[in-house]
């Protein structure tokens, strides 16, 4: 057992434990602003970013749009195109909070819920920022490490889901196939 | 030999067109199904968001507390009627937002709401108090906030001269966030005490001005409002870093020298 063996056996494990990770931010970040989606509105509204005309949309369709891709990471269903969905969330989020620092508002992001301003001092941006790396890095794990155990996409391309694969030339060719299905192009 | 190796191959090569039709039978159907559970989805995403839609201020078919003006704003008069003897545009107008749930709120109340009055009966400025709810989700999910909010605009609509004093009343019996709140009941019998009429005081569990409550919290929201209280002075928001409203008489002293 060699460690790049080892680390083709692990991998696919690793991929399953981020995407949940990934699929549980989301539904913690969903629920609350599905129990009060005016306040998601409003929360959105306080970033004093987007225009008036889309900001009522942004704040009702977000956390559906959380669930949703939380739905394909719990399934394994079009990993990698929920990954890059996911990265693109966060670099809005990351932009978002540069935004409302480099202005100087003080707000609460409300990523999982609330929002609005806030007293000056109780703002913690830098931890935002340092959060939102952290989930960009998961994002970007998956991004680039697809194949998960007990995926849909596994179901759906066996071949190149065969983890008991002892070749590895042939393992780097499935995980090639991975990248040209036709919902990761 | 070469016939055997060909038959090999072909045999290789028809396995592999089956693997490839099962491959692509597969992904049409997880194509098909979530084509048809994103239009599911889409569909709820729809009603849900439609169905909590809320006609705004101004659109005809909102109901709207008697005196409310389009901003959401209840102006107490000089003499602390709603919608009467309230000054025109030749004095500062100062707009309160607070959501009744909110103790800042209650403590901005405590601090201001004695010289707010004074000023406002000698005539020298009007007040337009903003009932809003943004606190909803710390009445572990009995809407506290919307529900007081509701309970002053129908003192507002129905009995105009007690509406100053009942908003006063739920600050002095102000409940803790994360608790259930004031119920209905008992803010019918806070507006019977400040002389509300029982008939006007039970209809406050009707909640006819909730919509008005959500319309008008949204406005707030667009007119700059993003946490309570809020203070307005000739609708712009006054900045606490320069006039630090907490402090008693500080409020009342950068009004006067308007």
């Amino acid at each position: 057992m060699t460690g790049k063996q080892g680390w083709l056996t692990a991998q696919p494990w690793l991929s399953l434990v981020v995407r949940l990770a990934m699929a549980g931010i989301l539904i913690f970040a969903a629920i609350p602003k599905l129990d009060d989606l005016p306040g998601s509105v409003r929360a959105v509204r306080a970033y004093r970013l987007l225009p008036e005309a889309v900001v009522p949309m942004v704040g009702n369709l977000l956390p559906f749009l959380e669930l949703l891709l939380a739905a394909l990471l719990i399934l394994g269903l079009f990993t990698r195109l929920a990954s890059i969905v996911w990265l693109v969330m966060m670099v809005g989020f990351t932009i978002g909070v540069i935004w409302v620092w480099a202005k100087g508002y003080s707000i609460d992001c409300g990523c999982f819920g609330g929002g609005g301003d806030v007293p000056e001092g109780t703002t913690n941006y830098p931890l935002h920022l340092a959060e939102r790396l952290g989930f960009s890095a998961l994002g970007a794990y998956l991004l680039i490490f697809p194949r998960s155990k007990f995926s849909l996409d596994g179901w759906m391309n066996p071949t190149a889901y065969n983890f008991d694969q002892d070749n590895s030339d042939q393992d780097s060719v499935a995980q090639n196939d991975v990248a040209q299905t036709p919902e990761g192009s | 030999m070469a016939s055997k190796n060909e038959k090999a191959a072909q045999a290789r090569a028809l396995a592999q067109a089956q693997v490839h039709q099962k491959e692509r039978k597969s992904t049409m159907i997880i194509i098909a199904a979530s084509v048809v559970g994103l239009l599911i989805f889409g569909g709820i995403v729809f009603f849900i968001v439609n169905s909590s839609k809320i006609p705004a201020l101004t659109d005809a078919g909102a109901v709207l507390p008697a005196g409310s003006d389009e901003t959401g704003g209840i102006p107490v008069g000089s003499t602390g009627t709603v919608g009467v003897d309230v000054p025109g545009d030749d004095v500062t107008r100062v707009d309160i937002y607070e959501d009744f749930m909110c103790p800042i709120c209650n403590q901005f109340e405590q601090t201001n709401a004695a010289d707010l009055d004074e000023l406002r009966e000698a005539g020298e400025i009007s007040v337009y108090y903003h009932p809003i709810s943004i606190l909803d989700r710390v009445s572990l999910g009995t809407d506290y906030s919307t529900r007081a909010a509701n309970a002053a605009a129908t003192i507002a609509d129905q009995s105009p001269e007690h509406f100053h004093e009942f908003a006063e009343a739920l600050y002095a019996n102000q409940p803790e966030e994360n608790t259930e709140g004031l119920s209905d009941a008992t803010m019918a019998d806070i507006a019977v005490s400040v002389g509300v009429s029982q008939d006007v005081a039970n209809s406050i569990a009707d909640g006819d001005f909730r919509k008005w409550v959500a319309a008008a919290t949204d406005q707030a929201s667009q007119d700059g409002m993003s946490g309570t209280p809020t203070v307005m002075v000739n609708r712009e928001i006054l900045d606490q870093t320069e006039v630090s409203y907490f402090n008693p008489g500080t409020l009342k002293a950068y009004l006067e020298s308007l």
